[in-house]
């Protein structure tokens, strides 16, 4: 058998082209949006008509990075490598601590019960804004593989999360011929590769308009951590005071947008993670836009995307034998049990109750993790493929 | 192929001042488009995501960049992106296909319809981004950098992605009794 060329026309055949009657409401649908627009219905993209972008492409990339302390000790590895991803008995999703949020109502418009994340806008880190190497990139920025920087950059922090970075570019990047600064080649590797090196479907951007204003929907996900996941709207409009994320009717969150942009840390809805019949009924997250006066601008629906849709990246496993410091005598009949979690730096991203002398095990992806319990804190490194075992025993000093 | 590629941006330009130009993107194109995702998700969704490629091309038209690609790279990115959101859909589809005759013609053999569906088993079991890249070059008729373009990828990942996938459906058939090979894109 030769395997140098492939035929597809087996499978072409199958799939008609449009009907007559499917072309005709095709070519409807698309009458109406000229006319639309021809008789003004369609407001014009203001201010990108306005300023010399207007024909630059808007691609809104979002890249997470993990840039403090907490992942220093492997600095050679991919940041995003040190996500973690669920494990086989990680705990559910219901165990992990939300995002941290402050509630307040100051300011709030009436019909928004949520609570206020804490949504701020941090300084661009170092090594994107380095301009030696941005020129790098823009020198070449007819080759595919270089990132063509369009704007600037923009640096958040969402829920105490890692920095993560928004920009109006046109982005074509890619590792092999772009510069070699670790941070950059991280970057372009995920925007190349995407989370856990399964393309870049991972970021979805939904377009929406507000106020005839073009903004952008996109999803980190499994960010910062494994059943989380960071909602971006960028590209708001200067009157948008606030907005809100809510699922299934209920607001369970909101933040003033910084910049231009919101961002929501939350949990991502169990059922989207379900099996098809699961997914394809779960409603969508939706986010809404207010302005000063509490008047809702606009509401869209934020992504669903699932698990399975960016896939996973190898991972190692932290298990060990977990034990209660109990006294000198366990009362007949009670169960001890001893709850281990697992941090990435401050960030708790899981946590299990085990029997007392039962093992717990996490499945994460490579990095460095703290486990807390009675004990205090310790500090382990997961490797690809590799187990690491932590017990924790009952201590001499506990009777 | 250059001419083609003219007119198309020729067309996109001129619907700038004049929004009934892009009509001619819309009749040079519908007909591959709906092909395209009909395949991946049906021709159930087909419709609808067809008249959404459009009306993004339609809406983003000043943002688009030609030395980015071509426009039919354009439009078969944004109609990727939509099956990328419906990603569900896609999967249903690839496997349903695999599991019927797919809407064959009647006057097919069952020689041709075994064929069909040991080739659409075979992308089912395919990575996504492997398939996307499969079914952008197969179905789509897209060539190497149009791919790339279409797709946010390198070229040469494009390449290793699609020797990837070639192998893995030539095994798979290979399991599945034997098939005709030909068609590579232009590179």
């Amino acid at each position: 058998m030769t395997d140098s060329q492939l035929d597809f026309s087996a499978l072409t055949d199958v799939i008609p082209g449009p009907t007559p009657e499917v072309r005709e409401r095709l070519t409807a649908r698309l009458q109406t949006l000229i006319e639309s627009e021809q008789q003004g219905h369609v407001e014009p993209r203001g201010r990108w008509q306005r300023v010399p972008w207007t024909h630059r492409a808007l691609v809104v990339a979002v890249a997470a990075a993990i840039l403090v302390v907490f992942f220093v000790p492997l600095p050679h590895v991919s940041l995003f490598k040190n996500l973690v991803s669920p494990g086989s008995r990680l705990t559910t999703p219901t165990s992990v601590v939300p995002a941290t949020v402050t509630p307040t109502s100051q300011g709030l418009p009436r019909d928004v019960t949520g609570v206020e994340q804490s949504f701020r806008a941090v300084p661009v880190p170092s090594w994107f804004v380095n301009t030696e190497e941005k020129a790098a990139i823009q020198r070449q920025p007819g080759q595919m593989g270089c990132l063509t920087m369009v704007g600037q950059p923009l640096a958040f922090s969402v829920g105490n999360s890692p920095t993560f970075i928004v920009w109006n570019g046109s982005l074509t990047a890619f590792k092999p011929v772009c510069p070699s600064h670790p941070h950059i080649a991280t970057y372009l590797e995920y925007e190349g590769n995407g989370l856990a090196g399964t393309g870049y479907d991972g970021v979805s951007g939904s377009p929406g308009t507000v106020e005839g204003t073009a903004t952008t929907l996109l999803l980190i996900p499994d960010w910062p951590a494994a059943g989380r996941q960071v909602y971006v709207w960028a590209d708001l409009p200067s009157d948008v005071a606030y907005v809100t994320y809510s699922y299934e009717g209920r607001d369970l969150t909101w933040v003033r947008p910084q910049r231009g942009v919101a961002a929501f840390l939350v949990p991502r809805p169990a059922v989207f993670d379900g099996s098809y019949a699961v997914w394809y009924t779960a409603p969508f997250p939706l986010v809404t836009a207010y302005n000063a006066d509490g008047v809702q601008l606009a509401r869209e629906k934020a992504p669903r995307v699932d698990g399975d849709d960016f896939g996973r990246s190898p991972s190692g496993v932290v298990t060990g034998v977990a034990s209660v410091c109990h006294g000198p005598r366990v009362p007949a009949g009670e169960v001890l049990h001893v709850k281990v979690s697992l941090y990435s730096g401050s960030i708790l991203l899981a946590s299990e109750s085990v029997r007392s002398g039962a093992k717990y095990r996490f499945s994460v992806i490579p990095g460095s993790y703290r486990l807390t319990g009675w004990w205090g804190s310790r500090t382990v490194t997961i490797r690809a493929g590799h187990i690491v075992v932590a017990n924790f025993m009952i201590p001499k000093t506990c009777i | 192929m250059a001419q083609v590629d003219d007119s198309d941006e020729a067309a996109l330009a001129a619907s700038l001042a004049e929004p009934p130009s892009f009509a001619a993107l819309f009749e040079r194109h519908v007909d591959g488009v709906y092909r395209y995702l009909s395949f991946r998700v049906g021709q159930d969704m087909a419709e609808d995501l067809t008249a959404e490629t459009f009306a993004r091309a339609f809406a983003g038209r000043r943002r688009y960049q030609a030395e980015r690609g071509s426009v039919k790279a354009w439009l078969y990115g944004i109609a990727t992106n939509l099956v990328r959101e419906n990603r569900r859909c896609e999967r249903r589809r690839v496997k349903a296909l695999a599991l019927t005759d797919g809407g064959a013609p009647a006057t097919d053999s069952a020689t041709q319809v075994a064929e069909r569906l040991r080739l659409a088993a075979a992308l089912a079991s395919l990575k996504p981004e492997w398939r996307s890249v499969v079914l952008v070059i197969g179905v789509g008729g897209l060539n190497y950098e149009e791919t790339a373009a279409a797709l946010h990828i390198p070229i040469g990942t494009v390449r290793s992605r699609y020797s990837r996938a070639r192998t893995q459906l030539i095994t798979s058939l290979a399991d599945s009794g034997e098939h005709n090979v030909t068609g590579d894109p232009v590179s």
